[in-house]
């Protein structure tokens, strides 16, 4: 096992920095980030920690903190387990939780923020933290990096990048995601048909819906893939595949394409799920809107009404396997050619907010979480994978073999290897052009006349653009 | 029909209206019935039974595992603050507004009118965009983190009721109110021996209501409390489902169900105000 | 009215200024209704300007808010067509459930406004869907119910109306109208103001219509109706302003969707403030809303002296 995961992160990294050598755009700062880490010599480390703060000087400091995330039952008893554990290593730290449901979390956060109120440490979002970072709400961590409070000496690159905005290191991943296609192996078996390989393309996909569609009566099932809802990520994958971005990625509030180019992909995209929806191989229009909303425990494929559900997170992979009371099969989102498009995604991040007062014990504290064994033992990966190698390595070790966890586990190890270079962070506009694709979407597969609806989605998109810009 | 006389067809009648009424009650509780069921049913059932009312088999682990909360704080903390706020801010709610509605109904002075339409005009504004302001506010108070900002403006009347109220005491015939005044009572007075008695179902309207909305207001609750042990059970019971990971639904149900509970309670015990005995007083002659 | 305006100065003899003045109408006015105008100078001046200032600026919530005059408002009737979708939308929503809801609420006080233990349990039956508001457990049922392979759809597959599977929460043509269901069967608010109303009339006016041989149709109108009249204006004009503001139902049920069938004003109005962080654009749509709302309303005050019977007024 130690031996997979060393291997993975060897080759994570190497393609990771040769992705990030070719783009221009990492700075002085990330680049000092990275020299810390990346390279993670013992020699480089203490040569920073020796001429600033030393780690533990920093946790005598007597610091009275907040810490404010989202989450579920699960994620709360876990998370102050984790802090108890830390409370107890620096006694002169205290951290008080603020925990809620993803329910309001943003606008309360909001809230605090305008009115200068933020907790010291705040878990983010990808879609939230170029607005909070833009905005000064959360503070550069690279100081620390360098200062050696924050240690990444054992985190990969691909791994902390996604928190660099402008240069700035605002947030620390909690845990590798990416996505997955969940398969039913019993239906699988019944059909005869193979779980097909990570490199796996959409033709193999096409061929597989084809063979179970065939079979439906007999498989007793309604359709091969009930998908999920509308998601976006589908439709920036196809621009991945034409080496475009379906956002800009200077940051502004704009596409990353023509109108005619991204009109041709856009169509051909959603015209071909209309096809694909047409034939059976995924669910109608219809319960994927009712799968959008329900949640995903409540998908199909935990009443074995199909054989696939792509369009998954993989730490989602969990809670439609304790619904179903089984365990599924995951693999890699097909893709035109063996090159995957899908990428690592943080699940989440912790930043440390300009409101702070104690910034070092801040920084020490996401170091702790990111690399104390004991802690993320308490924190049992339920946020990802977590980042740091040591850690991966000790949880794997507890694992029990053929777990929903371990399968995830391997899985996000396996799909580090391939995976795509994660893009920037989506604009502001995210959330309202992310409701106009899906009414696109919608019309199409409801049969509407694909040019008026790419028009309808041209024009308001536009609009939104310019009122964030 | 013919067949049957008079008291039979009466019988028959009220036989068929409680058939007809016991079937309507199950359409309109149902999805009680479901919550109740569905918090005996394991994670498993819930998803994949999803449309039989009743558990495969039944399971009552949801409740205790429900109850135990998070991170340490059960929900006896969450049912106390709850309780708590809702009391104070009930009790300030329903006296400020029959107050207020009081001035509204009974009194000419100058202004009258622009603050009766001050008043309508406060129950336009959507809350969602008053949030943040609010924040600001409270927070320049200090209040942030405390129950004020739940309980205190409440105590200085709540439009929807005063509304409610300052409707109630139109209907009441103002012969009373001079004949009181003849009698030497002052204005102050025909409020509390006159108006307040012969309004109480319309406060205890606003009790039901207020009562109702303070227990299961998340919002406010939501943006200002921020320590765990100060949350009230509306903010807990979100904190069960989270839409990015796993869910508890079973502990969900059993905690939504408990919580309904008191205001159930409390609307049986507080509903024969409303029905029996039909007013004797207050009518002309 | 003039009649109490002038009674103070023509009461007992007053003796002490302070009694005149404590006793005085603009003095005892004040008085009552003081608690009111404190709490509105304090708690809902600020808010409320913030917003309307914020109406006219580019807001995130995270940076300073920057001044554009009235473009948000001009946005809204030029080029966001979501907009004016969302506003129609909302004007079908709140003129298809409130008179339903009403309707139904008053049957509902009607029949169940007197009676012994049984009575008492099945009004409570019928209170409950709106005790349990916004839960988790009502979206989940009301998916279930209206949705694909669900419930009403087999309902509708027997009678032989709809062939096959069919999602009406899904489905464009009918998630609004499943929508309008959910707000009408929690009709729990207004039959407690309806049975609160229907207490105050007394019984004496139905037993003098009785010796006059009035039957129970012609009481209701006669009667019930006249006399219920100040609740049901109440009613109405509080229905009105929550179903225009209304957003839970659809929130938890459709989220707006399919293809915004159900975005409803407020439903759009959150995710233009939170979920796009356009607090801006959100306050003016708030302010556009109140002025709708406010006419609205006024136009409803203004009628009320035509079918508005007040008991204080004298009036028959």
């Amino acid at each position: 096992m130690k031996k997979v995961l060393s291997a993975t992160m060897a080759v994570a990294m190497l393609l990771s920095m040769a992705a990030c050598s070719s783009s221009s755009s990492s700075s002085a700062a990330g680049s000092s980030a990275a020299s810390s880490s990346a390279a993670g010599s013992t020699s480089d480390s203490t040569a920073a920690s020796s001429e600033a703060a030393d780690p533990t000087a920093v946790g005598d400091v007597k610091a009275e903190m907040r810490m404010i995330w989202w989450g579920s039952q699960t994620r709360h008893d876990y998370t102050q387990a984790a802090i108890k554990v830390f409370e107890e290593k620096y006694p002169n730290i205290t951290i008080t939780p603020e925990y809620l449901a993803w329910d309001g979390y943003w606008e309360k956060c909001a809230a605090m923020g305008a009115s200068k109120n933020l907790p010291d440490l705040m878990q983010q979002d990808y879609k939230y933290i170029t607005a909070y970072a833009r905005n000064n709400q959360i503070i550069d961590l690279n100081p620390y990096v360098e200062s050696g409070i924050l240690d990444l000496s054992d985190v990969s690159e691909t791994a902390y990048t996604p928190g660099i905005i402008d240069d700035k290191l605002v947030a620390i991943n909690l845990g590798m995601n990416t996505y997955c296609v969940l398969i039913d192996q019993d239906i699988f078996a019944k059909a005869g048909i193979e779980i097909p390989e990570d490199t796996w393309t959409i033709a193999d996909y096409e061929a597989i819906c084809q063979q179970l569609v065939d079979k439906k009566d007999e498989l007793g099932i309604k359709y091969a893939d009930s998908v999920g809802g509308f998601e976006i990520e589908t439709l920036q994958y196809a621009f991945r595949e034409k080496d475009m971005y379906f956002f800009n990625q200077d940051g502004s509030e704009s596409f990353g394409w023509d109108k005619e180019t991204g009109k041709e992909i856009i169509l051909a995209h959603m015209l071909r799920e209309k096809e694909w929806q047409d034939k059976g191989y995924i669910a109608p229009v219809a319960v994927r809107q009712e799968n959008s909303v329900n949640g995903i425990e409540s998908n199909p494929i935990v009443k074995g009404e199909c054989a696939m559900f792509s369009y998954i997170w993989s730490n989602q992979a969990k809670a439609v396997s304790t619904a179903a009371g089984k365990n599924f099969t995951m693999v890699a989102y097909p893709s035109e050619t063996e090159k995957k498009m899908q990428y690592m995604k943080p699940s989440q991040f912790l930043s440390v907010t300009a409101d702070s007062k104690y910034p070092d014990q801040a920084a020490l504290f996401v170091s702790e979480f990111t690399n104390n064994i004991d802690m993320n033992k308490e924190l049992k990966a339920e946020r990802g994978v977590p980042i740091a190698g040591k850690v991966r390595e000790a949880l794997a070790a507890d694992m029990e073999e053929g777990s929903i966890d371990k399968q995830v586990f391997d899985y996000v190890g396996r799909m580090s290897e391939i995976a795509n270079v994660i893009w920037k962070p989506e604009p502001q506009a995210l959330g309202t052009i992310d409701n106009l694709r899906k009414n696109m979407l919608v019309s199409i597969l409801n049969g509407s006349d694909p040019d008026q609806a790419f028009e309808d989605f041209y024009t308001l998109a536009l609009d939104e653009f310019a009122a964030q810009a | 029909m013919a067949l049957l006389n008079y008291t039979q067809q009466k019988k028959v009648g009220r036989v068929v209206f409680h058939i007809v009424v016991v079937f309507l009650c199950f359409l309109m509780t149902y999805p009680l019935l479901y919550m109740l069921f569905s918090s005996f049913k394991t994670a498993q059932d819930i998803f994949q039974h999803p449309n039989s009312l009743f558990p495969q088999e039944w399971c009552f682990d949801n409740y205790p595992n429900g109850w135990r909360g998070f991170g340490g704080v059960t929900f006896t903390t969450f049912f106390g603050n709850s309780l708590f706020v809702t009391i104070l801010a009930v009790l300030g709610q329903v006296a400020s507004s029959s107050l207020v509605a009081y001035g509204f109904a009974r009194c000419n002075f100058k202004g009258r009118s622009i603050w009766l339409a001050i008043m309508i005009v406060s129950m336009m504004m959507p809350a969602q965009v008053l949030i943040i302001p609010q924040y600001i506010m409270f927070n320049s108070f200090g209040w942030i983190n405390t129950f004020l900002p739940l309980i205190v403006p409440g105590y200085f009347g709540y439009p929807f009721f005063i509304f409610l109220i300052y409707q109630f005491m139109q209907g009441i015939p103002r012969d009373l109110d001079e004949a009181a005044f003849i009698d030497g009572c002052s204005k102050y007075g025909i409020y509390i021996r006159i108006i307040l008695p012969l309004v109480k179902p319309a406060l205890v309207t606003s009790l039901i209501f207020a009562t109702y909305w303070k227990w299961d207001d998340f919002f406010g609750p939501m943006i200002y409390l921020s320590d765990v042990k100060k949350y009230t059970i509306s903010i807990a019971l979100k904190m069960f489902t989270d839409p990015t990971s796993v869910s508890d639904w079973g502990a969900s149900y059993a905690m939504a169900m408990l919580s309904v509970l008191p205001v159930i309670i409390l609307f049986f015990c507080f509903q024969k105000y409303l029905v029996e005995g039909i007013s004797t007083t207050g009518m002309k002659g | 009215m003039a009649q109490s305006a002038v009674r103070p100065a023509q009461g007992k003899q007053q003796n002490f200024s302070f009694s005149k003045f404590i006793n005085n109408e603009n003095t005892v006015g004040y008085v009552f209704i003081g608690l009111f105008v404190i709490g509105f100078l304090v708690f809902t001046v600020y808010p409320l300007f913030s917003s309307l200032y914020y109406s006219l600026t580019k807001y995130d919530g995270l940076s300073a808010p920057e001044w554009i005059g009235l473009k948000n408002y001009t946005r809204m009737f030029t080029t966001d067509i979501r907009y004016q979708k969302s506003l129609l939308i909302t004007f079908i929503y709140v003129f298809t459930s409130v008179p339903l809801r009403l309707i139904f609420a008053l049957i509902v006080a009607m029949l169940f406004k007197n009676g012994g233990r049984v009575v008492a349990a099945y009004r409570t039956l019928f209170y409950l869907p709106s005790v349990i508001g916004g839960s988790v457990a009502v979206a989940v049922i009301w998916r279930q119910l209206w949705g694909y392979g669900g419930i009403i759809n087999k309902m509708f597959n027997a009678i032989g109306l709809i062939e096959g599977d069919f999602s009406f929460i899904a489905s464009e043509s009918t998630a609004l109208a499943t929508v309008v269901v959910l707000a009408v069967w929690q009709f729990g608010s207004p039959m407690l103001t309806f049975l609160a109303g229907l207490k105050d009339i007394p019984v004496s006016y139905y037993e003098a219509a009785e010796v006059d041989g009035a039957n129970g149709w012609q009481r209701f109108w006669k009667i019930t109706l006249p006399c219920l009249s100040p609740v049901i204006f109440f009613n109405l004009i509080n229905q009105m302003i929550s179903g225009f503001m209304a957003f839970t139902q659809a929130y938890i049920v459709t989220r707006g969707g399919p293809n915004d069938a159900t975005n409803l004003y407020v439903v759009y109005l959150f995710e233009k403030s939170f979920t796009s962080r356009q607090m801006g654009y959100g306050s003016a749509m708030a302010w556009v809303l109140i002025v709708i709302v406010g006419i609205m309303t006024a136009i409803l005050f203004n009628t009320q002296h035509k079918w508005v019977f007040y008991e204080s007024k004298g009036g028959k």
